[in-house]
């Protein structure tokens, strides 16, 4: 609005809105005053000049105590400081973080892993772009989308062929996170869809195995996983449980050193990004069950496959996780219990993915029953309860009464 | 660690934090309250409370003196308006108040100079009956001084059937770069002692509880050497507190001293506490031992001036004198804000005057960001102290959905600021949270 527009209600309306209180004034406005949130009002001098003590006292009466006195104000609403927290660096953080099983992956299966890597990130941040433009939405470089390709990389078997992770990193980023609204909105983790999608698509592909090479550029061996029917335990359980812990088994590219997991679940873990809750009780409740469970093997089963990523870096997204602790606790012990159906009792060597997407969809099942009890909150007794449903039930009688009756009558007329 | 009282924990992650810890920068803590230049002018707007406003009683042209009746209180939960300089109504204008936003007359006085306060009677509040005490706190136009501006004297009448039990004394003064209440305890605690052992007497209750966050050692200090010295009737202690944003909060406060919580919708006479301002306790003294009405308070000015300070300022003077007197705003000020930076409201003018409520003038610069998408982090779930879901409110506000507010408790929602302080998002939660209130308040009245 230019300045010449602005006149004294103008100015009211500004001020009610910056200031928000209940009169009606905000409410009208109440558009108004969303959008002022993103920077401030300025309040044009020469609306201020024109209106001689209508506002506040006229300009002309403000003392000469130097130039910042003279300028406009800013109006914009409380709070007016602003802690250090901020999206970007949240996701920078756990980009860092993923640099280590990253560069895990990129050691263990050769140099082709990072051409798969970047070949996902590329993917995922152009997609993102595109379908920005498309929706007609400013595309923020907020590392969300390099984080998506990274995660997608990570959980993709080591030789697979690039154009079926372009395709993957395209699908997870524009079908999976942008077409439920983008960042913040979308339903399933898009990186574990992504790879769903490939799974059902290219299931040859995507179960092809090498193991660890030596050097960066030696021709890769087919092998199979740990949590595999072909997989033959060479060694002592020992031996196993350190190849596991350092990595030197056949998996995906990111998955199988569980001590680089671990070192970027610390980079998480120390500034607060991720909470304990959902890690402690996802791989909690895996190694409780295949303890009780006769003749698996806790420990092992804990350090095979994709269980340490998963529960670190995917089942913690914020986004597809529900919100309270009670709420994640729920949902990391049904994500570590489908695991365990899955390895134990299913067809699949492997569950993971399909386990921490199948409790995406119920997390907003399980928000709706864990949402907290405000301060001041006291539970309704039983009476009021009763009486509570009654008067629904009522209401919805009549609802349906009401219904009926009007149907009746447009029947009559016609 | 010692749990605090009326903290819980939870098993996984560190108890809940209840609030946020925004910088302290109470850069005038160490400076003396000093009174501020008489101004030349003084802008008195009639509605300075909550309540409906004064109605005037002066028109163009009338000599007034300092303390004299201007306008009397517009009904039960009103307070009259004092003129706070000796002088001449120069005329009455239309102002938006910057404490309640709402439209309203304000009376222009033009001061004379001198300074001529009308006949100001004290008298011993042992000698006052409950009554005497409510229409002298009343006629000096008392009303909470904390910023939320209640008349008093409403404060000071809870119903019969909600018996008062304890007295909690609010000094905590969270918000940061205000040190008026700090200053205030520190060179005018018997005052405050005093006006508490009087407003004890009136609602009839043996327990006072003087809350001061440990943030402000010499003020504890203070008060707890004071306490025996002044013999006081009634048991009467001081509470140090951890530090934390909003503790000053009536309902986090007493929460933390008490253990009790408010029940929704509710006050703090609910559960047998009312909780007062140590400046309003001051102003009580005032009103009964000295007879004087409400026309000065302690007002901080800091922020980005050249130098902070704490002003005794007379109600009506316009902020920039007082900056002015603080050597004037740095070269990069863009904002100026009434009360603390987490809920003070922001100010169109540098000449709006300060008001009842005003403790705090904050230059700053403005340093809002772009709002971006909720991410569901939760950080706003952890700092809210009323343990709401600030993020699912303002969904539901840009959809117009406002019946669905109601089922996450918006009411219950003190406008803290501690979940928009937090978010990473820069989502402006609090602004969306308040539009959906007055629209939950509308349903109300629909019905």
């Amino acid at each position: 609005m230019s300045p010449e527009e602005i006149n004294n209600a103008d100015v009211a309306d500004i001020k009610t809105d910056a200031q928000n209180n209940s009169s009606s004034g905000a409410i009208n406005n109440s558009g108004e005053a969303v959008k002022s949130a993103d920077g401030a009002i300025n309040v044009p001098e020469s609306a201020a000049k024109n209106q001689e003590g209508a506002i506040n006292a006229p300009i002309e009466a403000i003392k000469s105590t130097g130039e910042a006195i003279k300028k406009l104000l800013k109006v914009s609403p409380a709070p007016h400081v602003h802690g250090h927290r901020d999206t970007n660096k949240v996701m920078f953080i756990v980009m860092l973080a993923l640099l280590f099983p990253t560069a895990g992956g990129i050691y263990f299966f050769g140099l082709y892993s990072l051409f798969v890597v970047l070949v996902a990130v590329i993917t995922a941040v152009l997609t993102e772009m595109v379908s920005k433009l498309l929706r007609k939405r400013e595309f923020i470089m907020d590392y969300s989308a390099v984080i998506t390709g990274l995660l997608f990389a990570l959980i993709l078997p080591p030789r697979i062929p690039l154009w079926a992770v372009a395709i993957g990193s395209a699908f997870a980023i524009a079908i999976v996170k942008e077409a439920f609204g983008g960042l913040g909105h979308n339903v399933f983790n898009p990186a574990l869809a992504g790879r769903a999608f490939l799974a059902v698509s290219f299931a040859g592909m995507m179960t092809k195995w090498v193991a660890p090479v030596s050097s960066m550029t030696a021709d890769a061996v087919s092998a199979a996983t740990p949590l595999g029917e072909n997989f033959v335990q060479t060694g002592t359980t020992q031996a196993l449980y350190n190849d596991l812990f350092m990595g030197n088994v056949a998996g995906c590219i990111g998955e199988t050193s569980a001590l680089l997991i671990l070192i970027g679940g610390m980079l998480l873990f120390i500034p607060g990004i991720i909470k304990r809750v959902i890690p402690v009780v996802f791989i909690g409740t895996v190694f409780l069950l295949t303890w009780l469970l006769p003749g698996e093997d806790p420990i092992f089963h804990v350090l095979a496959g994709g269980l340490l990523l998963g529960a670190f870096f995917m089942a913690t997204d914020y986004v597809t996780a529900p919100l309270t602790t009670k709420g994640q606790i729920v949902f990391a012990f049904g994500a570590g219990l489908m695991v365990v159906l899955i390895r134990v009792f299913g067809s699949m060597p492997e569950g993971v993915a399909f386990s921490i997407l199948l409790m995406n969809a119920f997390t907003p099942l399980i928000d709706r029953y864990t949402r907290p009890k405000p301060y001041g909150f006291i539970a309704p007794t039983k009476e009021e309860k009763k009486k509570e449903k009654e008067e629904a039930d009522a209401k919805a009688k009549k609802e349906v009464e009401d219904a009926i009756a009007a149907d009746e009558a447009k029947q009559e007329v016609a | 660690m010692t749990k605090l009282k009326g903290e819980h924990m939870s098993l996984f992650d560190k108890k809940k934090s209840q609030g946020v810890h925004p910088p302290g920068n109470k850069m005038a803590s160490g400076k003396a309250i000093e009174p501020a230049p008489l101004p030349t002018q003084v802008v008195l707007p009639l509605s300075q409370h909550i309540g409906a406003p004064a109605k005037a009683l002066v028109k163009k042209n009338d000599e007034v003196l300092v303390g004299q009746v201007i306008a009397e209180a517009g009904g039960f939960v009103s307070v009259p308006i004092h003129s706070t300089v000796s002088g001449k109504v120069k005329k009455i204008i239309q102002v938006i108040s910057a404490v309640t936003s709402r439209v309203g007359d304000a009376v222009v006085i033009e001061s004379d100079g001198k300074d001529e306060w009308v006949e100001c009677t004290g008298a011993d509040p042992n000698t006052l009956s409950k009554e005497d005490i409510l229409a002298k706190v009343k006629d000096a136009g008392l009303v909470g001084m904390g910023g939320a501006t209640f008349p008093t004297h409403v404060k000071l009448q809870p119903p019969k059937d909600k018996p008062i039990d304890s007295i909690i004394v609010n000094g905590c003064e969270c918000e940061p770069y205000i040190t008026s209440d700090q200053r205030l305890m520190l060179e005018h605690g018997e005052e405050i002692l005093r006006g508490l052992s009087i407003m004890m007497k009136v609602i009839g209750c043996q327990r006072g509880y003087i809350a001061i966050e440990d943030n402000k050692p010499d003020a504890i200090q203070a008060m707890q050497a004071l306490i025996p010295k002044l013999e006081l009737p009634g048991n009467i202690t001081v509470e140090s507190l951890k530090t934390q944003y909003p503790l000053g909060a009536e309902k986090t406060l007493l929460k933390r001293i008490l253990g009790r919580e408010v029940p929704i919708g509710g006050l703090p006479m609910d559960v047998g506490v009312v909780v007062q301002n140590v400046s309003t306790l001051k102003a009580i003294h005032d009103a009964i031992y000295l007879g004087r009405p409400l026309v000065q308070r302690v007002v901080t000015v800091s922020g980005i001036v050249k130098e902070p300070k704490n002003l005794m300022a007379r109600f009506g003077t316009s902020a920039s004198d007082l900056i002015e007197f603080c050597g004037g705003a740095l070269p990069d000020a863009d904002e100026m804000i009434f009360g603390g930076p987490m809920m003070g409201i922001a100010q169109t003018s540098f000449d709006t005057p300060i008001q009842k409520g005003t403790n705090s003038v904050l230059v700053k610069k403005n340093t809002k960001k772009k709002e971006t998408n909720c991410i569901r982090c939760g950080t706003c779930i952890n700092a809210c102290p009323m343990d709401l879901l600030p993020l699912m409110y303002p969904a539901y506000v840009k959809n117009k959905d406002y019946a669905v507010l109601n089922e996450y408790y918006i009411l219950n929602c003190v406008e803290c600021g501690s979940c928009t302080y937090d978010c990473p998002a820069n989502i402006p939660l609090v602004q969306y949270i308040k539009i959906g209130k007055a629209e939950v308040a509308k349903l109300g009245v629909d019905k």
